[in-house]
């Protein structure tokens, strides 16, 4: 309470002081630089200098739908026998190699593409780019390092097959591209993994490992030349084109009941979805406030409010656009009690009902709008983030100048697009249900 | 020769870590309080133009009063309703409309509400958090409905997860007498009898400016917080929450105890054992810990899983210091053994990793790897602003200032291989540990 009887110049004093940091402390807007290495590898750079960490993140455009049939999970297994041994360091010394200077490597599989990074102190920095060229050029596929894989692998997917959450959404994946590369499991099943072999393996690599399907983001305290070398000196020496085979674009195909994978549990999970567009579509950025209206999370998200807020059936539900170079979707999930599985899914359904068939109140898009462009740059808080960030936007067919044009396409999307798109795209009878558990699936 | 090189290069190199640690503080990290007796710690950062801002209530579970386990949990919650002013849910709605995303957490001794938003949203979030600090309105159906919330998510987050499951029943184990050993979240049966009464004594007691501490990290200067809470925070009265408080203590330990739960899935070993935390620790003690646990299990690089690789029993493990609490911490092994079957040996090997650590050697060499990476790990945890924050949030929300968060990292650098092995002759006892073995029912599949 005596703050309030802080005298007058001193607020005009304090008001002075605060214009002045609001100028000197603002941050400089994120610099993008495109740049193709004398080696031609191509790379989106930001040279971040005030912490001093180095985050290098790529994909190399492949991953599960590559699988041969009867190899499912192999570009999991490769994903995770890249941090395993590379060149003439088998797996305990090249582990030991990183941890000593305090880096981290990693490599993920998706459904498309297989991830890798390197996070590193600036300074040492040329270690760890010498072990991030060997894992990418030169993995060993030691049979040790395979098995000792392969089993973690194996009791992943003995541990996903008693979650219910996960056994719904691979199940979703399953029945909505039933007979499709995209719907295959990505981490394969016990039979598949116990299959593949070191020559898989290394075929695999040589495959899918080359510079046409990589896409790499550095972001960190590097000088442009030491950043431009380690791009090269990393992914120099790959091959020009990857040996991939050619796969069409899909959509989900039209599944009419809900599909159940029985599970001895008290609580049942649910995966629920429907075709969506791409995000080139002209139409993206009214789905992307469609989605977040409905299906955020938040509190005051359609979902949350029907199926959480008014009727206390379930913690959370959500629901997301996912979208990669084959396929685009919106998908959401929800877990409830057995009991009230039916009416968590009627809820649902009468919430995408409404929003193609009522629309929005202008309100409520204004609102998305507002949080949809003031919070963006959220996903660019942190070196790490950002090189990820960048790295999706790319892989969604973005240039940096999405950086700049982003906000404006979705300040300019009216309420009746909204609704428009709604109409498009969210049609009951397309929404593909799979449950995982003993529902009760009356309404 | 070859070796005092070797020590050369590893000085030099823990030197340039050490340097590069705080290395962003341009500016460097502040704290204050209003008059009022809010806290106020400032972590400037200004890669781009978003802040993380928490506040840190010294409240939380073990608070609870005998026979409301989950009340601060459940308050938490509620928090969410309405204000004086916003109506029941506004919050995140006014939130969302900023270009915040935001959400809470309720740990054993805090309670925290945090929020992501760009800068320029920064007064206008502190005006929320400042006004439901205060004004917190409740109904009755409100409270009812969200109760079946938190059943709810009592059942999703921990009843349908094994490993969660075995957690808890091993923390009410390892505590014979203090609160810890009650979850968080509450007992389903406490929970589901807590009504909106229990709720509103317990805010009225804890919450308060004079009772918090706020951080704030990213895009914006000591100056501008200062002004920004002043205009807030600062028009709340000191609400005069009584600062002590006493909990029954443990006694003295007298066996190692074992909890065995059978449910589907794979098999999980676990270990605690009880240990002191960062703010009930001696001044070394609990940077001893720190680098005990980097020792035995911080990756896949460490003694314990290098010992279960070479012997082929498991596909991961970790040891990993708990030390955020007021009064207790805990060092926790965790081992995914390949089959239920290789338990027991997955266990031997615990064991001798742990007498090996307490008899066998230690070397320099292996203390500064530990040291560096722990650096290392610091210095990625500054990346992101929330963990940025959460690193003053943690420490400020048990009693620790700044200044002690950084004088960790340096007390780090001066602890001792006899300190470590000392830390492992007193705490890795086995009369202060619980073993808990989570295993598929015998009738069932693997």
């Amino acid at each position: 309470m005596i703050a309030r009887s802080t005298p007058v110049w001193l607020l005009m004093l304090a008001a002075m002081l605060f214009g002045a940091a609001v100028q000197s402390s603002s941050a400089r807007a994120i610099t993008v630089e495109e740049v193709t290495t004398p080696m031609g590898i191509r790379a989106w750079l930001v040279l971040e200098r005030s912490l001093p960490i180095v985050a290098m993140k790529f994909a190399f455009i492949g991953g599960a739908v590559q699988d041969p049939k009867g190899k499912e999970g192999l570009g999991r297994l490769l994903a995770g026998l890249l941090t395993e041994g590379a060149g003439d360091l088998p797996s305990a010394k090249f582990k030991k190699r990183y941890l000593a200077i305090g880096a981290r490597l990693s490599a993920a599989s998706g459904r498309t593409v297989i991830f890798g990074a390197l996070e590193s102190l600036a300074s040492p920095i040329d270690e760890g780019v010498d072990l991030l060229r060997l894992m990418v050029t030169a993995p060993r596929f030691d049979s040790e390092a395979i098995e000792q894989v392969r089993s973690r692998h194996l009791s992943e997917l003995q541990q996903a097959a008693s979650a219910p959450e996960k056994v719904a959404l691979q199940r979703w994946y399953a029945e909505a591209f039933a007979n499709y590369p995209y719907g295959r499991p990505p981490n394969g099943t016990s039979d598949s993994v116990a299959s593949i072999t070191a020559d898989d393996l290394k075929e695999h690599h040589r495959k899918l490992f080359a510079r046409d399907v990589l896409r790499v983001v550095l972001v960190g305290d590097l000088d442009r030349s030491r950043a431009i070398k380690a791009l090269d000196d990393v992914f120099g020496s790959l091959p020009e084109k990857a040996e991939t085979d050619k796969i069409d674009k899909i959509e989900p195909r039209k599944v009419e009941v809900p599909i159940v994978a029985e599970m001895d549990r008290d609580l049942s999970a649910a995966v629920f979805g429907l075709p969506a567009i791409d995000p080139e579509d002209p139409d993206f950025p009214a789905l992307q406030l469609l989605m977040h209206m409905i299906g955020s999370g938040d509190f005051d998200s359609l979902l949350m409010q029907e199926v959480r807020v008014k009727k206390g059936l379930a913690y959370a539900v959500r629901m997301n656009v996912v979208a990669d170079n084959l396929a685009s979707v919106m998908v959401g999930d929800v877990a409830t009690n057995n009991e009230n599985m039916g009416k968590a899914l009627a809820g649902i359904r009468e919430v995408l009902a409404s929003a193609a068939h009522d629309g929005f109140d202008a309100r409520r898009v204004e609102d998305a709008k507002s949080y949809l462009t003031k919070s963006f740059f959220l996903d660019f808080d942190g070196n790490a983030k950002m090189a990820s960030s960048l790295l999706t936007l790319w892989l969604h067919g973005k240039s940096p100048e999405y950086l700049q044009t982003r906000n404006k396409a979705l300040v300019a999307v009216g309420r009746q697009d909204v609704k428009r798109v709604a109409e498009r795209l969210l049609s009951p009878d397309r929404m593909v249900v799979t449950v995982a558990g003993r529902p009760n699936l009356q309404e | 020769m070859r070796n005092f090189f070797r020590f050369v290069a590893w000085a030099c190199w823990s030197l340039s870590v050490l340097g590069a640690a705080p290395a962003n503080s341009a500016e460097p990290a502040s704290e204050f309080s209003l008059e009022n007796g809010l806290r106020v710690v400032v972590v400037p950062d200004h890669r781009v133009p978003v802040v993380a801002h928490m506040i840190w209530y010294r409240a939380g579970a073990a608070d609870d009063p005998a026979g409301k386990s989950g009340i601060a949990h459940f308050l938490e919650h509620l928090m969410f309703k309405s204000t004086a002013a916003l109506k029941s849910g506004q919050f995140a709605v006014e939130l969302n409309r900023l270009g915040g995303r935001g959400n809470a957490q309720t740990n054993q001794d805090t309670t925290v509400y945090f929020e992501r938003v760009p800068r320029d949203s920064l007064r206008a979030v502190m005006a929320l958090e400042a006004d439901r600090m205060m004004n917190l309105r409740l109904q009755e159906d409100e409270v009812r409905t969200e109760r079946d919330v938190i059943l709810e998510e009592r059942r999703s987050t921990i009843d349908g997860n094994p490993v969660k499951v075995m957690g808890e029943q091993m923390l009410a184990t390892l505590y014979l007498n203090h609160p810890y050993r009650r979850p968080p979240i509450g007992w389903g049966n406490e929970m589901a009898t807590l009504s909106q009464a229990d709720a509103l004594t317990f805010y009225k007691r804890f919450y308060g400016p004079d009772n918090a501490t706020v951080v704030v990290a990213g895009d914006v200067t000591e100056r501008e917080v200062r002004i920004w809470s002043e205009e807030t925070y600062g028009k709340n009265k000191q609400a005069a929450v009584p600062m002590d408080r006493m909990r029954p203590q443990e006694p003295r330990r007298v066996t190692a105890r074992r909890v065995v739960l059978e449910r589907p899935g794979s098999a999980t070993l676990l270990r605690y054992y009880l240990t002191p935390s960062y703010a009930s620790a001696l001044p070394n003690e609990a940077a001893s810990l720190e680098l005990l646990a980097q020792i035995l299990g911080g990756d896949d690089g460490a003694r314990l899983y290098r010992a279960l690789e070479a012997r082929k029993l498991a596909s991961s493990a970790g040891v990993d210091y708990i030390g955020n609490a007021l009064e207790g911490g805990r060092l926790a092994f965790i081992v995914e053994p390949f089959t239920a079957s290789s338990m027991a040996d997955a266990e031997a090997v615990i064991d001798d990793v742990i007498v090996g650590m307490r008899e066998g050697e230690l070397t320099n060499e292996e203390l500064d790897l530990a040291k560096s990476t722990l650096d290392a790990r610091e210095t990625f945890a500054r990346d992101d602003l929330l963990s940025l924050a959460r690193l003053y949030g943690e420490a400020a929300g048990v009693g620790r200032s700044v200044e002690d968060v950084e004088a960790l990292s340096k007390r780090r650098h001066d602890v001792t291989v006899d300190e470590v092995r000392q830390a492992a002759k007193v705490y890795l006892d086995p009369a202060r540990s619980v073993t808990g073995m989570l295993v598929p029912p015998k009738a069932s599949k693997p």
